[in-house]
């Protein structure tokens, strides 16, 4: 007699699996939205060309693929620790405030030579993201509150003070009267693009080294292993000794300081000023990150593979959206978003059902 | 008279009808075969014991029996049937259930709210009264005194664990697992119990019995069958073979290192722990402790008999800083300084060592391999981590302890019971530069693992001059290990006795009483 029956899996599936079936459903998915969405106007072929067109143009994505590189590696320490930041958006936007505020008032900041100038607002944006995401880190592991609605609810706050700080007259960072922006950083702070690239030296260097020192953190250090030891057994790291609080409040802070470096290098590397409002005018990397993180499966190693697809996804909305037939339909903004809730959506759904298997039994 | 090897071996009758039949099982888990080409049969109206070391594989096999996991190759019968249990509600519905170690009741709870639900699993929605007459007759007949309308977390161990067989009993289960789930069972209890499994067993009832205590399955089974390194060794008729034998087949050469003789006295010298007068509450705010003071020489081990629930696991708790103290003081004395309620950071960087009351829960990650384990203590590493140094600690651990893995990285969850506990202990023994304060050290290890980390125990107790507050509910640890044995009852200390003259029925008395 044979039998079909659903048990749950000793051995975890190979963790490529989830995230490419999520991938390719999602789109397949997004695709269907956007069909009938459009009125029939948007093709399935139409959203495949203009997937494939990001992902085989590598220079049209490049600048979105670092940052949501950076930010992946930073929401991986924490997740790793079974601490969900998702106030990613609101550190990306601190750190580049507190920049831009410092170097508009503190002027011997850029006085100096331009190496050093640069380095010096990399480590006042990682300071700036860290002490924004400790203060939910510290209500997360002392007072217990939960950090997802936390730091989602943080990032609000964070784009509606950077929008108040922006405007406020006569203050050395206002551009012209007329312009909801920051002026744009002095010349010694932007990065130089490099010839026949979209891309700075600067930003894969920041890419690389916040990858590998994360890499290091997490692997050959005390307490990148208390951090995943957090987000597998507390009970463990109490009978040993740590302050489980503390280990919460330091994972959350120090994702938030990586993803501070990702701010940094979106306005010396990207765009030079910050438009108001941040929250229309923000490119929502601290969310895109997310997917990011999840697809890479917390492998530091798949990030950039993930990133990679992310930002050929983030271009393939942009390009679908300025086709005529979306105009047409109304649909002007979000579509970006409709290919990763949609994945982000499968994603849930498979690593759910990624843990049992089928099994016939004779 | 003792029967060879092939006698034993060979002339295993069969049941008188078996009810389940497992053949041919094999189950394999990440880098280790847990069970290869096992079959067993269990007859209808027989104790039968399953016995094996660490790692042998017991557990898999029941746990397959009742659908925790589902084997790789292999049948099951049932009463004739082929069947497949891919789930728990499956074996629980074909009247097969388990019960372990740890009660897996709903605290919060009562007795019958606890039954209702287990009921409404099934699919059986009975009226609470209903359940209420049904525990009232099984409780009776297998002398629980317990109030259905009690809640769980007011019973003791013994009472949630025959609340967990009397449900087991009330839904007419006609195969009962116990995997060691009578081991913390004050004896007089056991008796009891077993009493009743006999009854039960008389009207067809079928027992699995699991345990280390190879006298006890002496006493109470029909059969035995042992298992070792996922191998079936044999299947023997109890009356037909002595303890000696059955050990032989358990652990082979191994077998001769088996003995119940106190072990070497300690050299007691100053004390190493100060308790006094230490209140301490429940999780549910209740005390725990009622003013306890005891003290921990170096040079000797301390043993705390007393039957489960009666605030041990408070006691060590409280001492390792994990739990509020509410009046009182714990006094640690380490190279002439006085630590007064030192914190848990303290104790484990000063050297102690910390076996917990729940080893799997609170000592170790099974998410990371033994080396990870061992990283995570302080005092092992600084702050950038030796790898290489750690694994070899690691590979030493595994070649001390005969620990059955894959290898020094390989997550601890896919190891035995047995083998997950043998590295908290490998580690938590090493770790004890002054202290070590352990809670049942050798639960779930085999006899000659236990004996092993008795003997380790010891041999830092007197070589290396450490003090040692030993809890166990094994009153056979207890006089093997201690030098001095304190009995603990109702949260307080109510005997104290120099284990040497010590009379056991006296400390068991003091226990129940």
């Amino acid at each position: 007699m044979v039998s079909i029956v659903v048990v749950r899996r000793v051995k975890p599936i190979p963790y490529f699996v989830v995230p490419i079936f999520a991938l390719v459903i999602g789109i397949v998915v997004s695709m269907a939205i956007l069909f009938f969405l459009t009125g029939y106007m948007v093709w399935p072929t139409d959203v495949l060309k203009s997937i494939w067109d990001g992902l085989t143009h590598p220079n049209v994505i490049a600048n979105i693929f670092l940052l949501l590189t950076i930010i992946g590696f930073s929401l991986a320490l924490s997740f790793k620790g079974g601490i969900y930041n998702i106030g990613g958006e609101g550190q990306f936007w601190i750190a580049a405030w507190v920049m831009v505020y410092l170097v508009f008032t503190t002027p011997y900041l850029t006085s100096g030579a331009p190496l050093v100038s640069k380095v010096l607002v990399l480590l006042i944006g990682f300071a700036a993201g860290f002490a924004w995401a400790l203060v939910a880190g510290l209500l997360r592991g002392f007072i217990g509150v939960d950090e997802v609605p936390l730091t989602l609810m943080m990032n609000y706050v964070a784009y509606y003070l950077i929008d108040w700080f922006v405007m406020i007259p006569g203050m050395p960072w206002r551009d012209v009267y007329g312009y909801a922006k920051t002026r744009s950083l002095p010349q010694s702070l932007q990065y130089s693009i490099l010839q026949g690239s979209t891309v700075s030296v600067e930003m894969i260097v920041v890419t690389i080294l916040a990858g590998v020192i994360v890499w290091l953190l997490l692997d050959y250090t005390r307490l990148g292993l208390t951090i995943k030891i957090h987000g597998s057994n507390v009970k463990l790291l109490r009978s040993a000794g740590y302050s489980v609080p503390l280990t919460a409040a330091v994972a959350l802070a120090l994702s938030g300081g990586f993803i501070g470096l990702a701010g940094v290098v979106y306005l010396c590397g990207v765009t030079p000023s910050i438009r108001i409002p941040v929250e229309t005018s923000t490119s929502g990397f601290g969310y895109l990150g997310i997917l990011v993180t999840w697809l890479s499966m917390l492998e530091l190693f798949a990030v950039p593979i993930a990133a990679y697809v992310v930002s050929s996804l983030y271009n393939a909305g942009f390009t679908l959206m300025a086709m005529k037939g979306m105009q047409q339909a109304g649909v002007t903004a979000g579509v970006t978003n409709v290919f990763i809730g949609s994945v982000l959506l499968m994603y849930a759904l498979l690593i759910t059902i990624s843990e049992y298997k089928i099994k016939i039994v004779w | 008279m003792e029967k060879t090897g092939n006698q034993v071996f060979s002339q295993t009758p069969p049941p008188r009808t078996p009810i389940v039949r497992m053949e041919n099982i094999t189950k394999r888990f990440p880098g280790s075969v847990a069970l290869e080409k096992v079959t067993v049969e269990f007859g209808e109206g027989e104790i039968h014991a399953v016995l094996g070391e660490n790692g042998a594989g017991k557990s898999t096999l029941v746990k397959i029996l009742a659908g925790i996991y589902t084997p790789d190759h292999g049948t099951i019968y049932y009463k004739g049937e082929r069947v497949t249990i891919e789930n728990p509600m499956k074996a629980l519905s074909l009247g097969i259930a388990m019960v372990s170690q740890s009660p897996v009741l709903i605290s919060r709870l009562t007795v019958a709210e606890n039954l209702v639900l287990g009921m409404k699993q099934l699919g059986v929605f009975e009226s609470p009264k209903k359940i209420r007459k049904y525990f009232e007759e099984v409780a009776n007949k297998i002398g629980i005194k317990v109030d259905p309308e009690e809640e769980v977390w007011k019973l003791t161990y013994t009472q949630k664990q025959l609340v967990e067989i009397a449900r087991a009993l009330i839904l007419r289960s006609k195969v009962i697992i116990l995997d060691e789930a009578l081991t913390y069972l004050p004896l007089e209890e056991r008796r009891k119990f077993y009493k009743y499994l006999k009854e039960f067993t008389q009207q067809g009832g079928t027992v699995v019995l699991i345990t280390h205590k190879l006298t006890e399955a002496f006493e109470v089974s029909n059969r035995i069958t042992v298992l070792r390194r996922g191998k079936l060794v044999g299947t023997v008729k109890t009356g037909e073979v002595d303890i000696e034998r059955v050990r032989e087949m358990m652990f082979a050469e191994r077998a001769k290192e088996i003995t119940y003789e106190r072990l070497m006295d300690g050299k007691p010298s100053e004390p190493v722990l100060e308790v006094k007068d230490l209140w301490v509450k429940n999780d549910y705010g209740t005390y725990a402790l009622k003013g306890v003071s005891l003290t921990v020489n170096r040079g000797e081990v301390l043993g705390i008999a007393g039957i489960v629930g009666n605030g041990q696991a408070e006691l060590v708790q409280a001492i390792m800083g994990l739990r509020n103290v509410e009046r009182g003081t714990v006094l640690v004395n380490v190279k002439g300084r006085k630590y007064v309620m030192p914190d848990t950071k303290t104790l484990r960087e000063l050297g102690v060592g910390y076996i917990p009351d729940e080893p799997l829960s609170h000592g170790v990650s099974i998410d990371f391999g033994l080396r990870e384990n061992i990283a995570v203590m302080p005092g092992y590493t600084g702050a950038v981590i030796n790898w290489s140094r750690l694994t070899q600690l690691a590979k030493k651990f595994i070649e001390e302890f005969s620990i059955v893995t894959p290898g020094a990285k390989t997550p601890l969850k896919f190891l035995s019971g047995g083998n997950l506990m043998k590295s908290l202990v490998a580690r938590e023994l090493d770790l004890s530069k002054h202290l070590l304060v352990a809670y049942n050290p050798t639960r779930g290890l085999d006899e000659v693992t236990s004996i092993k980390v008795r003997r380790v125990i010891k041999d830092k107790v007197v070589k290396e001059n450490i003090g040692v507050l030993m809890v166990s509910e094994d009153l056979d640890e207890i006089f093997q290990v201690s030098d001095r044995i304190a009995v603990i009852n109702e949260g307080k200390i109510v005997g104290l006795f120099e284990a040497k003259s010590a009379d056991r029925s006296e400390v068991e008395r003091l226990m129940v009483t």
